[in-house]
């Protein structure tokens, strides 16, 4: 398993004009040189490699071999890292999650009649409370006393489940992100809030130390949470609480039959759109 | 009332491991799309199959709101990982990629079936011992119909 991730990193596009029977085969082949992700065109494929990856010289040798077999031209554009989400971000309406926790970016109004305002700068990272995800750990973490608590927010992205948790009393947050930019951006956020107390760590659970923590929250994917279940049972303290979401419905099945022969018990679990939220015990 | 859509946007992309970087960041973007909240979903649902290239259709609405189909991985694709289960040796930038049985072949014509406009599960699997020809990919034994590999 990668301990980081970076995903502000300048690429190459290469656009190939191919013909059909052949588009795939090129696909196939590039997946291996290796780029990670294509676009089918009306003329071929455009595919996309990160500039830390890129041999062009292997690349241009590579591709005059497989031109012999079959026919392509192709060219080479740089495309420099930037905020792609930039667009939506500067048009984001405030969400408000029940009568309890608001969020908004810095330059909207501040939101009236809620106990917790959080404002949100996202970038590139993930967590505004407009994802049904978010909007139920929220709503899950109104129903947990924070005060006082020691607070692990696996997979911060925004780092706006630490923040409330900063807000909400909690003696000690740490966060922890895999993605630079989300570690980046939690710090900038937690400064935004006036909660520059949170902790934040970039690469995996071992980058944390080993708690114990009275609540863990953790947004991220099935995957990664049925891995760090061993390692998430033994930071939470006894008595502590896991809260797990950014499961689909369908796998939550899954995900708690798991956390529950961990030793974790079930007490409690939200649904919104395709999506679940699932509050773990440890007794 | 059904959506009126901006654009389509056919992409392929690794199982599990969508990101906002190029093309998902600019071609979401672009359309004010949040790129976030599509790769926290395409991950959510590709979480059984990391790492493998799968075709994804996008459909952008007017409301930058979207939606997408996943389909399965093209022929040439599922051919190269059965080639290199097989061989064992997932070694790039061969010229010979290796070998794949007509069991495997049969599989990958089944799987395309639908998308390959052919009429009967021969053709298919003509087809699809076509591509691996291209590619320099060997299919190994008879085939189902009898007489040499063509």
């Amino acid at each position: 398993m990668r301990k980081d991730k970076k995903i502000a990193l300048n690429y190459y596009q290469y656009n190939f004009v191919i013909a059909e029977p052949y588009r795939d085969i090129l696909l196939a082949m590039l997946s291996e040189l290796p780029f990670d992700t294509f676009e089918e065109t009306p003329e071929g494929l455009h595919a996309f490699i990160p500039e830390p990856d890129t041999d062009q010289e292997a690349i241009a040798a590579q591709l005059s071999e497989w031109q012999q077999q079959w026919p392509f031209q192709y060219a080479v554009t740089f495309i420099p890292a930037q905020n792609w989400n930039a667009v939506w971000e500067s048009n984001f309406q405030p969400i408000v999650v029940d009568d309890f926790c608001g969020v908004r970016a810095d330059f909207h109004e501040p939101s009236q009649g809620v106990e917790y305002e959080l404002v949100i700068n996202p970038k590139m990272a993930f967590g505004t409370g407009h994802h049904e995800t978010t909007y139920m750990m929220m709503q899950a973490m109104r129903n947990l006393s924070l005060a006082g608590a020691r607070v692990l927010d696996y997979g911060c992205g925004t780092g706006i489940l630490a923040i409330l948790a900063a807000k909400m009393g909690a003696s000690l947050v740490d966060a922890v992100d895999i993605e630079e930019e989300s570690a980046a951006n939690s710090i900038e956020n937690a400064r935004l809030n006036q909660t520059p107390d949170i902790r934040v760590f970039h690469g995996t659970l071992d980058a944390v130390g080993p708690g114990p923590y009275d609540v863990i929250l953790a947004n991220i994917n099935r995957n990664v949470i049925l891995e760090s279940l061993p390692a998430l049972y033994a930071m939470t303290a006894s008595p502590g609480v896991l809260l797990i979401s950014g499961v689909l419905q369908t796998d939550e099945d899954l995900v708690t039959t798991q956390a529950e022969s961990q030793g974790f018990r079930k007490t409690e679990s939200r649904h919104r759109g395709a999506w679940a939220a699932v509050v773990m015990d440890k007794s | 009332m059904a959506k009126e859509i901006e654009v389509f946007i056919k992409l392929q992309v690794k199982g599990a491991q969508a990101n906002p970087a190029p093309p998902i960041g600019p071609a979401l973007g672009s359309k004010g799309v949040n790129i976030m909240e599509f790769c926290k979903r395409f991950n959510a649902v590709t979480q059984d199959k990391p790492g493998k290239i799968l075709p994804v259709l996008i459909s952008v609405y007017k409301d930058k709101s979207f939606d997408f189909v996943i389909k399965t991985p093209p022929a040439a694709i599922q051919l190269l990982e059965a080639s290199k289960l097989k061989s064992g040796s997932p070694e790039p930038n061969r010229k010979k990629v290796g070998s794949v049985t007509w069991d495997q072949v049969k599989d990958i014509a089944e799987d395309k079936m639908p998308d390959l406009n052919c009429f009967t599960l021969d053709s298919a699997m003509r087809m699809v011992a076509g591509t691996a020809r291209s590619m320099g990919i060997t299919v190994a034994g008879t085939p189902p119909w009898g007489g040499e590999a063509e």
